[in-house]
């Protein structure tokens, strides 16, 4: 598989360092509208973490005393929340364009800034990256990815700094963000299914 | 299209979870506290029930231990639930986090144009 | 080994009864494969499942004294295991929590179609209300009469025949639109 190095330079500016409490709230994205889809999908992933729970997990994560796990509360340490949804369908076009839309007019509002966009016109798909900043700083994140049988959002509140979870790839799961990983997989494990391989290790 | 009662039994049919379920269930047991038939129910003068009404002090004691065990299970069943609450804050943060990085990773590689990448475990598909 | 299943357990319980972690390691032997499967097709995720069927041996330890003999273990194993699935269950819809790498396998397209159509079953089933879930799995997978399903789960038995004749009717309904998505999806 081809590695990019894009990240770097992405995770230089993307270096936030500095909650901003007054923003945190507008960075919320609403997703209560796509649960509908949890009953065509094969697959349903729905996380909302808010402060309190990220704090909760925090604790647990420092009585694992694993330096890898305490990289994971430097990440964890100014964000106010995280939510997901992720869909998995069985055929195409399962869920509708306004489902998006409706996402999209959010992260139109002020303060959100597309850094991201790539559009492959065949399949339709879309993947995108917004930021919500403040100044210089960065208050919110938000990742729509939609495909033909799939269908993604993650919103996380607070500043996050991305390099510091790319550092954290091989490890839990966490795949290698644009090849940055210190812990690259080998040539062969890695190659075209770097996603599945960390996962499949992590266990 | 229909499907017969036994398809549906079939596959309904019982999974074994392997000796290593059973294992990891009485490595737990071993934790517990014994408490035993023969315990729960003693033998001797303790367990003549006119002893307690004709020693009032013995009542009183007999109830403070109640609620002092009463009060402990509570506390030890409260601390469980907060453990158990807590580890799956954890799994889940970290679940969290995994999607966020593979869906970074996918955004990064398609904005790229890379021209060979997964889009799921055990799939791959090229892309111009 | 050449015991009665049924004099084995009776001796197993009497002795773990008394204390002998070894007898209990034979009741959990006997019986996880009922109790891990009610978890693993009500929730349709092996690792909650694991952590289901454990608890309730947990329970099933600490209770021992109140349990009289091997049916009454069998029919204490099987309601609190589907007590305890509904709760996961509950919870599980707030909070569904999947990792990447404990769901199953998609059927491949050179699949037999029975395990195909089995495991479309399974998931169909997994995503019933869980009352009509109880009642299938207590009806299809430990294979009991709607009269027992009745007394276990504390309902009228006309209820649990209702029950069953509105899972079924979903089932072939829900069944026929996803064989139709998978068709689609492997032509």
């Amino acid at each position: 598989m081809k590695r990019i190095s894009v990240f770097r330079p992405l995770g230089l500016a993307l270096l936030c360092l500095v909650p901003l409490a007054g923003f945190a709230q507008n960075a919320r994205l609403q997703l209560n509208g796509l649960e509908k889809l949890s009953d065509k999908a094969t697959e349903a992933n729905n996380i909302a973490l808010d402060g309190a729970t990220l704090l909760l997990a925090s604790s647990f994560i420092k009585l694992d005393h694993d330096p890898k796990a305490l990289q994971i509360n430097d990440i964890l340490r100014n964000l106010k929340g995280i939510y997901v949804k992720n869909y998995k369908f069985s055929q195409p076009n399962e869920y509708s364009q306004s489902d998006v839309d409706n996402i999209r007019v959010q992260l139109a509002g002020p303060g959100w800034s597309r850094i991201v966009e790539n559009r492959d016109k065949r399949s339709g798909a879309t993947n995108e990256i917004y930021f919500m900043k403040d100044g210089d700083n960065i208050a919110g994140v938000a990742i729509l990815v939609a495909e033909p049988k799939e269908l993604t959002v993650v919103n996380i509140v607070g500043s996050i700094d991305l390099s510091k979870l790319g550092a954290l790839a091989g490890n839990f799961g966490i795949p290698d963000i644009g090849g940055q990983s210190p812990n690259k997989p080998t040539a062969d494990t890695g190659s075209g299914k770097g996603n599945t391989a960390a996962a499949g290790a992590v266990r | 299209m229909q499907f017969s009662e036994e398809d549906l039994r079939s596959a309904l049919r019982r999974k074994d979870p392997g000796t290593f379920f059973t294992k990891r269930v009485m490595a737990h047991v071993g934790r517990e506290p014994l408490v035993t038939g023969a315990q729960r129910r003693p033998e001797g003068p303790l367990r003549s029930p006119w002893l307690l009404i004709r020693e009032p002090a013995l009542v009183g004691m007999f109830l403070a231990v109640l609620v002092m065990a009463g009060w402990v299970g509570l506390a030890q069943h409260q601390r469980a639930q907060q453990r158990r609450a807590g580890e799956l804050a954890k799994q889940q943060t970290i679940f969290a986090l995994r999607i966020t990085a593979a869906k970074l990773n996918h955004v990064f590689e398609r904005a790229q144009g890379v021209a060979h990448y997964p889009s799921r475990a055990g799939e791959s598909y090229e892309e111009n | 080994m050449g015991l009665e299943p049924e004099v084995r357990m009776e001796a197993a319980l009497r002795q773990a009864t008394c204390g002998d972690q070894q007898a209990f390691a034979e009741i959990v032997r006997e019986h996880q494969t009922m109790v891990f499967s009610i978890g693993w097709h009500f929730l349709d995720d092996r690792s909650l499942a694991e952590d289901l069927a454990q608890e309730v041996f947990l329970e099933c330890y600490r209770g021992l004294p109140d349990i009289h003999s091997p049916a009454h273990l069998t029919n204490w194993l099987r309601r609190v295991a589907i007590h305890r699935s509904i709760d996961q269950s509950r919870r599980k819809k707030v909070r569904r929590e999947v990792t990447f790498d404990e769901t199953s396998e998609p059927a491949g397209e050179d699949a037999q179609v029975d395990s195909f159509l089995a495991e479309r079953l399974r998931q169909i089933v997994a995503k019933l209300p869980e009352k009509q879930r109880s009642v299938v799995l207590l009806r299809y997978q430990e294979d009991l009469e709607p009269a027992e399903i009745a007394e276990l789960l504390e309902m009228p038995v006309n209820t649990v025949k209702s029950m069953l004749q509105r899972a079924l009717d979903e089932l072939r309904g829900k069944l026929g639109r996803k064989l139709k998505e998978a068709r689609y999806a492997i032509l």
